[in-house]
């Protein structure tokens, strides 16, 4: 069984090739360009121009949120778009769960993409109901509109001094005229944009109500796991079942496309039962596939040109001009997601159709994905998207509902895959590792021309064929913002056995620590400070160098402290620009400790600006666990970190202290989610190199000494 | 075999083997959802749930070892709809991010008050670099638990 990637498909990301690295961007984008008029599901009594929004006779109103909740808020800041225009009572708004369902747009929710896809179509959606419920209120007060003002949930007439509920003009305001394309408010008179306005999510999340995939419990449901080949490229030579048909409360043990399901009346027969079942495996073509073997491979790979992605000015060519050539190698190993809710799928086949319970980040590529399996039209197949507990990428795949559907299809009742924690660890779709090299002519202060090669297989297409060019391979390295008169990028995919996948901020994660570090090592050979060259080099980009600035501010309101070093990064990825400085030491042990992280963003026009730190808090830990730590080991194809002991994550006494500022550079949203996360590693390694005295060019750091 | 268990105040009985861990009982056989399943070998401290006032981990406790405990897991903190003051800092602060770790790190921080009032920054780090958060919001952890320790 071969998963595929849920936001687009194999094709559409085989076109999006051709286009180099903004390829997968305009493929996740491309349907807002259509902007076709939705279909608006029945709503009842309530008033609802739009399939995002209902104003209900209650004063209820209720907001249908087509992205996934996984932490970064959609569930508020969606919501808050539609209030915004709607001057609807932020108490009495209520995020509802959709289906998936054409009727909400594309729901994939990657790309740090949901409020800037949805930034015009939500704000339209609540103007519309504005207005219609003015207009109602003028027809049943006799006055026009225009001496009508609307207030948290309410139409007023100053003249007459007369106020109604909004409940209480549903029913004449859906005999009104849908406005077509109402005026937006601009974001200068916005109330609710802007604020920290109470969260949607965050009490459920902590009374244990908040429901999870994971938490679906169904009448009669059965649960399932899934014994799969170690081996990436292996295959099942033998096995014996008996023994775990045997364990009490198993209910079947079956022959699976990915291995041998266990089904049993709950999760833990189900997993006692796996460990007895005794199978025998072949590495196959994972045979004598190491971590080491393929850093070198990749090694290996950026002596020799690569595809040209990306070029200015005269391109690599200049690397012939006078001045002082500097070269520096850069590796990144393997990552996995580690999602704190495991991989899960509950499905259910009845009456010729599919149900799915999941935590998704692309319910409608699920559909898809089942109905395809399933052979039946995707409109048979329901799927019911659940609070994502951790996304990170890793849940666009579909690999779970495929597995789920291929057992669930044995039975007339639901049956709840279960991954495992070794499971997640080991049969995930990794970020790929990567090697840079890039060389650079440094003369008088500045750097004249530039040259990066990268190798890294492939991103989903693992074993595309060589000449296969990943569109987000090199993304953060192409269109570089410094400004070296001459520059080329070369990518290089390697074919593999390890399934790959998207990882927040995916080329981002290894493009930017290459980048970064060689910048500052650019500037120890240009003897100026790595501040300094960095702005120089950022002349003609102004919202750039606002961030470099606010960070440098910060610095200078937190000074370092002494047997601290600190370093600088800086990236730009989804729209927005992100400024970092990172404090590091070494203990007693000489364990490498970030004590603080300053931070400065520019994420644009910002909706809820305590959802935006929080992301980048938590970007910020992401990515510093990934940099001292992070790293998957493989012998003959397999991976061989099981359990968190062998993928650490940064635990609370270890986490840095994080101050963020905000800059605001534009008057549109920029991306949130993922930003954080490529500056980080980069920072923490330029902080180390000064600490001690010698650079670490190969993550993680944590393991390299 | 059935096992009487004490959960949140209420008398209950399982019909599971006495080896099950009370993890899959919760989750599985009382349908009780709070408590998340992360690891199964008690390294990440998802599963985290108050026995007689101590945080632990119920992916290690055969329900057979709890006969006579009072367990308490997310379902049970709060009184009412009064929130307990860990679950009160916890939305003041603005913690979870996805959520899934959240009941383990709230019960940890009731565990925490319950035990010692003021406690200090060795014992609250013991404490909590017992649960694990992918989504990194230790930063607003260490806010609500100021709030609510009260140091």
């Amino acid at each position: 069984m071969s998963a595929r990637v849920g936001l687009v498909t194999r094709r559409q990301l085989l076109l999006a090739g051709g286009l180099g690295g903004a390829g997968l961007l305009l493929g996740v984008w491309a349907w807002r360009r259509r902007r076709k008029k939705r279909v608006v599901p029945d709503r009842g009594a309530a008033l609802a121009p739009s399939a995002f929004v209902a104003v209900e006779p209650d004063d209820t109103v209720r907001v249908w949120v087509g992205k996934s909740e996984m932490g970064q808020g959609v569930w508020t800041a969606l919501p808050m778009l539609v209030a915004e225009e709607l001057d609807a009572d932020w108490d009495k708004v209520l995020p509802v769960q959709p289906l998936a369902d054409p009727a909400y747009g594309q729901m994939g929710t990657a790309v740090s993409s949901s409020v800037r896809s949805l930034w015009t179509e939500l704000r339209t959606a609540g103007a519309m109901a504005r207005l219609m419920l003015v207009a109602a209120a003028a027809d049943l007060w006799d006055c026009s509109a225009a001496e009508c003002t609307t207030e948290r949930g309410h139409v007023l007439h100053g003249p007459s001094g007369r106020s109604a509920a909004y409940g209480s003009l549903v029913a004449l305001a859906k005999q009104q005229r849908v406005p077509e394309e109402p005026a937006l408010r601009a974001p200068s008179t916005f109330r609710l944009v802007g604020t920290d306005a109470p969260r949607k999510d965050v009490r459920d999340k902590v009374t244990g109500e908040a429901r999870f995939g994971l938490d679906v419990r169904l009448p009669g449901m059965l649960r399932a796991v899934v014994l799969r080949c170690p081996h990436f490229g292996g295959r099942l030579v033998r096995s014996d079942t008996s023994a775990a048909r045997a364990v009490p409360g198993v209910v079947d043990v079956l022959d699976h496309p990915n291995g041998i399901a266990v089904v049993a009346r709950d999760t833990w027969t189900a997993l006692q039962a796996r460990m007895a079942v005794i199978a025998e495996w072949s590495p196959g073509t994972g045979a004598g596939v190491t971590s080491d073997s393929i850093a070198a491979q990749l090694r290996t790979a950026v002596d020799g040109p690569g595809n040209l992605v990306w070029s200015r000015g005269r391109g690599a060519v200049a690397l012939g001009t006078p001045g002082k050539l500097l070269s520096a190698d850069y590796s990144l190993p393997y990552l996995a997601h580690a999602t704190m809710e495991p991989i899960h799928c509950t499905a259910w086949i009845h009456d010729g159709m599919c149900e799915l319970w999941v935590s998704t980040q692309s319910p409608q590529a699920m559909q898809q994905a089942a109905a395809r399996a399933l052979d039946i039209a995707p409109e048979r197949v329901v799927v019911h998207p659940m609070f994502v507990g951790g996304g990170f990428g890793r849940r666009v795949m579909d690999e779970e509902v495929l597995e789920a559907v291929a057992i669930a299809k044995r039975f007339d009742v639901p049956v709840q895959l279960v991954w495992s924690r070794e499971d997640d660890l080991q049969h995930d779709f990794y970020r790929p590792a990567a090697h840079h090299r890039i060389e650079a002519v440094l003369d008088a202060g500045t750097v004249r021309a530039w040259r990066h090669r990268i190798a890294a297989p492939a991103v989903v297409h693992h074993d595309a064929a060589p000449d296969f060019v990943c569109p987000v391979g090199a993304e953060g390295a192409t269109d570089l913002a410094y400004a070296v008169p001459d520059a080329a990028v070369e990518y290089r995919h390697v074919p593999t056995v390890v399934p790959t996948g998207f990882w927040r901020s995916v080329g981002h994660s290894h493009t930017a620590f290459a980048v970064e570090c060689f910048l500052d090592e650019a500037a120890a050979a240009l003897q100026v400070s790595p501040f300094a060259l960095r702005r120089s080099l950022l002349q003609d980009h102004p919202r750039q160098r606002a961030v470099l600035d606010a960070v440098e501010r910060l610095a200078q309101r937190h000074p370092v402290a002494g047997g601290v070093a600190r370093g600088l990064a800086f990236h730009s990825s989804f729209g927005s620009h992100v400024a970092m400085l990172a404090d590091v030491t070494r203990d007693a042990r000489g364990r490498i400790r970030v004590v603080r992280v300053l931070c400065a963003a520019d994420t644009g026009l910002v909706v809820h600006p305590d959802l935006v730190r929080s992301q980048l808090e938590g970007a910020i830990v992401f990515g510093a666990t990934a940099a001292l730590h992070g790293r998957i080991d493989l012998q003959d194809g397999a991976v061989t970190n099981s359990t968190h002991l062998a993928y650490p994550l940064l635990r609370f006494s270890e986490t840095p202290q994080v101050e963020v500022e905000l800059v605001r550079g534009a008057d549109e949203p920029g991306g949130v989610g993922e930003i954080g996360v490529p500056p980080v590693a980069p920072a923490i390694a330029n902080a180390l190199a000064a600490l001690d005295g010698s650079r670490t060019r190969d993550l993680p750091l944590q393991r390299a000494r | 075999m059935a096992t009487e268990l004490l959960v949140n105040g209420r008398k209950v009985t399982v019909d599971v083997p006495p080896s099950m861990p009370l993890l899959w009982a919760l989750r599985d056989v009382l349908g009780m959802t709070g408590t998340k399943y992360g690891c199964g070998i008690g390294a990440c401290g998802s599963c985290t749930v108050l026995v007689d006032g101590k945080a632990t981990r119920s992916c290690l406790q055969p329900v057979e070892s709890l006969a006579g405990k009072a367990i308490t897991t997310i379902e049970g903190l709060a009184t009412g709809d009064a929130l307990h003051p860990a679950q009160q800092a916890w939305v003041e602060c603005s913690v979870p991010q996805c959520g899934w770790c959240q009941p383990a790190q709230v019960l940890t921080a009731a565990s925490l008050m319950a035990q010692d009032p003021r406690p200090d920054a060795a014992a609250v780090d013991r404490a909590m670099d017992g649960v694990l958060c992918r989504c990194g919001t230790q930063q607003r952890i260490r806010a609500a638990l100021k709030r609510c320790l009260g140091s």
